[in-house]
This record gives C-alpha cells, structure tokens and sequence, in this order.
C-alpha cells in the first residue's frame, strides 16, 4: 500500500481530492435545492387549483381566513 | 382524542418548529462544512504515507458515517411509525430514504476514488465495501418499495419493516473491518477511544462529521415539509399558508 502510494505521490492526487470535493459539493447542494424546487411547483400547482375549484369562493375570500391570517 | 390530535396536529407543529430552526442550522451547517473543507483542503498535513490523498478523508469518512447514521434514524422512523402509527414518523422516513441514499452513493465514490491511488484499484469485494453497497441497495429498495405501492399506509408500512429489516447489515458494515480480512482499514474515529491522528487532523475531520449532520437536518426537514404541505395540502392551516403569505 504505502509503495504504491509512495509510488504516485508525485503528483496526480490532485485530481481524486478535487473530484472527491467537487462531488460532495454536487451532492449535497443538490439535496438542498431539490426540496426548495419541489416545494416551490407544490405551492404553484396548489394554488392555481385552489383558484380554480374555489370559483365563487374564491373570488369572495372567506372571513375565516382572513381572520386566522 | 390523543391519537386525532397525533395524526393532524403533528405534521402543523413540526411544520412551524422546523421553520424556526431551519435559518439557524442552515449557517451552522455552512459554517461547519466551510471550516472543515478548508481545514482539511489547505490547513491539515498531508498523511505521511498517503500524501495529499488522505484529505479525500475529510468528506470520505464524514459522508459513510452519515450514510450509517441516516439510515439508523429512517428505520427508527419505521419502528415508530409501525407502533405508534404516527404519520410524521412515515413521511420522515420517507424523507431520509432519498438523501440516505446519496450520502451512501457520495461515501461509495470517494473511497473509490481514495481507493485508486491507495490501494490500487478502485473496487474490491471487501466485506466493508460490499455491505456498503449493500446499505446503498437498502435504501433505494426503500424509495422503490414506497413508490410501487400505490396504498399509501401499506406502502409505508412496506418500507418500514424494510427499513427495520435492514438495520442487520449495520453491525456487518461496522465489524466487517474485524471480522474478516479486508482491504479496508479499521476505523480511524471512535467515540470511545482517543483518535490514532494527530489532532490537526481529527479536528477538521470531527468539524466536517458534525457538518454533515447538520446538512442532513437541514435536507431532511426540507424534504419532509414539502412532504408535509403535499399531504396536508386538504387542511384548513395549509390552504392559509397557501393563499397567504408564502413559506
């Protein structure tokens, strides 16, 4: 193990630390920025059907929820 | 009476808790990931064998302990949610399976990558890295089994007792080093006993540990209001949430 390391420790270990950085990074924002973007459409889509199948109620918002704004 | 207020109140009041603490753990997490990287990147030795190689440790180590740890607390959601039947319990552990699963594929990568240039090849079939590949098969199992059913208290009645079912390959991941012959090396990180590294390089390593916890907190609370706002999308404090002021 060591003669191998030894072996290559002149250069070329750069490139495993990077990508090992670099992929991490990737990782773990992605599972930050997924939950934010899913949240977001969910809050989109909702409320336009809320907007739809509210119709009238909609368009007369009920004083229950304004009231428990 | 208790159980109704379980099953609806629950998911509100995590709903509201978490966005209290999610600023806070954010910038902790941030700063803790931030300090870590640059300690092990710049500041941490290089190892005296491995050379500039062994700072792959810094994310490598953190990410496998996490994939363990991530997985102990989806099956722990398991076992509450088949006891108690809370339904937070399951939306939790259905939230970890996904994240789980990448820590778990983030800690196979980079001892591969840490692998080449140490031991020489990327892959073997140690019993440390075969029940690693396995941990990352359990989890997706998990996300498969959820998304297959469509019952949705089945389904994730499914995957908890997967889940549970699976935390035997735990201890086998944890004494694979010992009980048999590996490539691997023993663990170099314990809570009981005093670090076999110097302290300029278990201190980075323990700061970038806790980092990763904390971006699995901030992950998983993200995941699961999503979740939560998803299924409780019917109830009267989610529709007031929607048509007032965002969240």
């Amino acid at each position: 193990m060591s003669q191998f390391s030894d072996f290559i420790q002149m250069g070329g270990h750069g490139v495993f630390v990077w990508s090992c950085y670099g992929l991490t990074l990737l990782i773990l924002g992605m599972n930050i920025i997924r939950p934010l973007q899913l949240q977001r459409r969910l809050v989109q889509v909702k409320r336009r059907a809320l907007a739809q199948e509210g119709g009238a109620d909609a368009q007369i918002p009920s004083p229950l929820s304004q009231v428990e704004q | 009476m208790w159980n109704w207020f379980h099953r609806l109140g629950a998911p509100k009041s995590f709903f509201e808790l978490s966005s209290k603490l999610l600023p806070w753990l954010s910038v902790l997490a941030t700063v803790f990931l931030a300090t870590g990287a640059f300690w092990g990147l710049v500041i941490a030795p290089p190892d005296y064998q491995q050379g500039d190689s062994a700072r792959i440790m810094y994310v490598h180590v953190p990410a496998s302990i996490l994939a363990q740890s991530s997985y102990l607390m989806m099956a722990t959601a398991g076992l509450v949610f088949l006891v108690w039947r809370i339904k937070l319990a399951d939306i939790a552990l259905q939230c970890a399976a996904p994240i789980g699963a990448s820590i778990t594929f983030l800690a196979l990568v980079t001892g591969a990558i840490w692998g080449k240039p140490t031991w020489g090849t990327w892959w073997v079939w140690d019993a440390r890295l075969t029940s690693t590949l396995l941990l990352f098969f359990l989890f997706v199992g998990v996300i498969a089994l959820r998304s297959a059913m469509d019952n949705r208290d089945s389904a994730g009645r499914a995957a908890a007792v997967l889940a549970l079912v699976g935390v035997v390959n735990l201890p086998i991941i944890k004494y694979s080093v010992d009980w048999w012959f590996t490539l691997h090396q023993s663990s170099s990180f314990s809570l009981t006993e005093k670090p076999a590294m110097p302290p300029e390089m278990w201190l980075p390593l323990l700061i970038m540990v806790l980092g990763f916890y904390l971006f699995f907190f901030v992950a998983w609370m993200l995941r699961i209001r999503v979740e939560i706002l998803n299924r409780e999308i019917r109830t009267q404090w989610v529709r007031d949430k929607l048509t007032g002021a965002r969240d």
